[in-house]
């Protein structure tokens, strides 16, 4: 079915955006959508996903996933795999917030056994998870200490009693991205994020407790695989990089504009697409840069586990090990990776951009922990607060995008409008009458994030299994929150 | 207010337009803009701390015009305000604005006095944290009653 410039429906859920659209685009882009979602993105979207066409040494398609929304540069939930040899890396097509992502931590408890102690709790979480602007953690590393964090990650959090193994195991890249060098970061990042690990940070950044409702079991023997069942309270929270990420990816920003067209003869449509070659020395440091930020993040988000693990022993007056305080898995969903996947017919290693969009590897693939080389990568995809989250897992259809899925609802209203139409303490309040308690830094803030400011997250799932990239295994249920 | 923020720019992040009669104005406005999306109650904020920051121009020699000048510098100057956020827990507005030229007479630096606080939950009333001053629509532009600056921010 023909549209509007030449854009056409290609399946039930692939629309595509033929070469022809602009001037400059090396591939078609392709968006993964049901209709209601594709009619209700953004204008914005489609241009900003032509320009993620044009960069130098993309294959194949320039992707937007199923959540898709505009940003600035890359949408967000695009995904765009350049040839590493003679393309680019592009800081745009990562984000400001290097490796935001999310983890997902099973309990053995029941939500008849946290309910009576819920509020208790969430005070707790809160009390122990800084969120919030200006917020700090609390851990003081040295300068020389953080700069062994973001080189390695969540190995440094298990060496100082942070970290199991099991928990390094179930991070991606177990935890810690090799070939982080800090020597490619600037003193103002590390100033920046020094005194931030363990710390939430505001936006879209929570702190859920949720619950598995026995008619939210999708895919009941995969629910068992992961150790779920009907009643069970698990813990999903999301953050990143925290001011170091985001000061990495000023930093290059500013660099790449400055290289691009006067050492290397690139012109982008969009400033925000500032890229160079990967391979150049400019490159080179980002990929490095951007690494240690990747490891900064998952220092984060195993600190944070620390204490949601101390938060809930002195919740329950019961050992972590004990309340079965697992691991389930943490993705990340700002990132660039090499990775091998097949394009144009060939298998071959590609770096793969992914901006509000997660890895979503299918069964059997490397990569992915040999617990789960059966089940096909764990993906965990949030909702607003208000609504609900999901554990799915990455399926052999998804090569088609290079293994990538979506990574939330999306918004599709604005923060400001938000504010205007909600008010924080009313939404609260409004929660806590349907059993879900809410602690926040900031009443004005968590009206910016009130459920109607996002697209149905159910939608977005069925659309991501309709098109084959992750098959939903359990929906959750938030009962508790802690909101930046 | 010397600044608006807009809509039907970002739908998950922050717009803005600052206006004002000189670009000191624009610069000030600008910084107030962003600082209120991280707090509030703006005037909660008391003169106790004074940083000064200067903006010089690696690369004024490549910049055609004065207005693109002054977009770095605008650029530049309000991503350190969220480096003084990050790294000191300080929340500033710039009290003045001083524009410098170099031996040819061409804009490529600025030196800002501001002044503000270390962050005080108990007084501020806190918000959404600015994670960085993006590219995206970013520019200056002159008009009938002086300049505006439109700038998107990412939260």
């Amino acid at each position: 079915m023909e549209m509007r410039n030449g854009i056409r429906r290609i399946s039930d859920t692939i629309w595509e955006i033929p070469q022809t659209y602009k001037p400059g685009m090396r591939v078609p882009a392709r968006i993964i959508a049901t209709e209601e979602l594709f009619q209700a993105m953004d204008a914005a979207v489609f241009d900003q996903l032509s320009n993620v066409a044009t960069l130098p040494g993309i294959v194949d398609f320039a992707y937007c996933m199923p959540d898709g929304h505009s940003g600035y540069g890359f949408p967000i939930g695009g995904v765009a795999a350049t040839d590493p040899r003679s393309g680019v890396i592009s800081p745009g097509g990562i984000g400001f917030d290097i490796n935001c992502g999310v983890r997902l931590i099973r309990t053995n408890l029941t939500e008849e056994e946290v309910r009576p102690r819920l509020n208790a709790l969430v005070e707790r979480l809160f009390e122990r998870v800084p969120t919030g602007v200006g917020s700090s953690g609390f851990l003081k590393p040295t300068t020389d200490e953080f700069r062994e964090i973001v080189e390695s990650g969540s190995r440094w959090c298990e060496k100082r009693g942070f970290a199991s193994s099991e928990d390094l195991e179930l991070t991606e890249d177990n935890g810690c991205s090799p070939g982080a060098k800090s020597e490619h970061v600037s003193q103002a990042a590390i100033d920046r994020g020094i005194r931030q690990i363990g710390t939430l940070g505001s936006g879209n950044h929570y702190l859920e407790i949720q619950v598995v409702k026995e008619e939210n079991i999708i895919h009941p023997a995969l629910a068992k695989q992961f150790g779920l069942s009907a009643g069970q309270v698990v813990i999903m929270f999301h953050c990143g990089s925290r001011g170091f990420g985001h000061q990495i990816a000023s930093d290059y920003l500013k660099l790449f504009l400055r290289v691009m067209e006067s050492k290397y003869n690139l012109s982008m449509p969009d400033r925000e697409l500032a890229c160079a070659p990967f391979e150049s020395p400019e490159g080179q440091a980002y990929f490095s840069a951007m690494k240690c930020a990747i490891n900064m993040s998952f220092a984060n988000r195993q600190v944070i586990l620390h204490r949601v693990r101390e938060a809930f022993s002195e919740t329950f007056h019961r050992d972590p090990a004990e309340l079965g305080l697992n691991m389930i898995y943490d993705v990340s969903h700002n990132t660039a990776k090499l990775e091998e996947h097949e394009a144009g017919g060939v298998r071959r290693r590609l770096l793969v951009h992914r901006k509000g969009a997660t890895r979503a590897f299918g069964p059997g693939m490397e990569g992915v922990p040999g617990r789960y080389r059966e089940t096909g990568q764990p993906v965990l995809i949030g909702g607003s607060m208000e609504s609900a989250s999901y554990l799915l897992v990455g399926s052999r259809e998804g090569r088609s995008c290079f293994f990538s899925t979506a990574h939330g609802s999306g918004r599709v209203m604005s923060r400001h409008k938000a504010k205007q139409q909600f008010n924080g303490r009313s939404v609260a309040q409004e929660m806590k009458k349907r059993g879900i308690f809410v602690k926040t830094a900031s009443f004005p803030a968590l009206a910016e994030e009130a459920g109607a400011a996002y697209k149905n997250i159910d939608q977005v799932i069925a659309a991501t299994a309709a098109a084959g990239l992750s098959i939903p295994v359990v929906k959750f249920i938030p009962i508790g929150n802690v909101k930046g | 207010m010397p600044y608006r923020y807009l809509e039907g720019i970002t739908t998950a992040d922050v717009a803005f337009e600052a206006s004002g009669v000189t670009l000191e104005e624009v610069f000030r406005a600008s910084a107030d803009a962003v600082l209120q999306v991280m707090l509030s109650n703006p005037d909660a904020l008391h003169p106790q701390v004074r940083k000064t920051i200067v903006i010089k121009l690696e690369t004024v020699d490549t910049v055609s015009r004065p207005i693109e000048t002054a977009q770095c510098l605008l650029h530049d100057f309000l991503e350190k305000l969220l480096y003084f956020k990050d790294a000191e827990n300080l929340l500033l507005r710039a009290s003045e604005i001083k524009f410098r030229q170099d031996s040819r007479g061409r804009l490529d630096a600025l030196e800002a006095v501001c002044l503000g606080e270390v962050m005080d939950p108990s007084r501020h009333f806190l918000e959404t944290d600015v994670k960085a001053i993006t590219h995206h629509h970013f520019g200056i532009a002159q008009t009938a009653e002086g300049w505006t600056a439109r700038v998107v921010i990412d939260v």
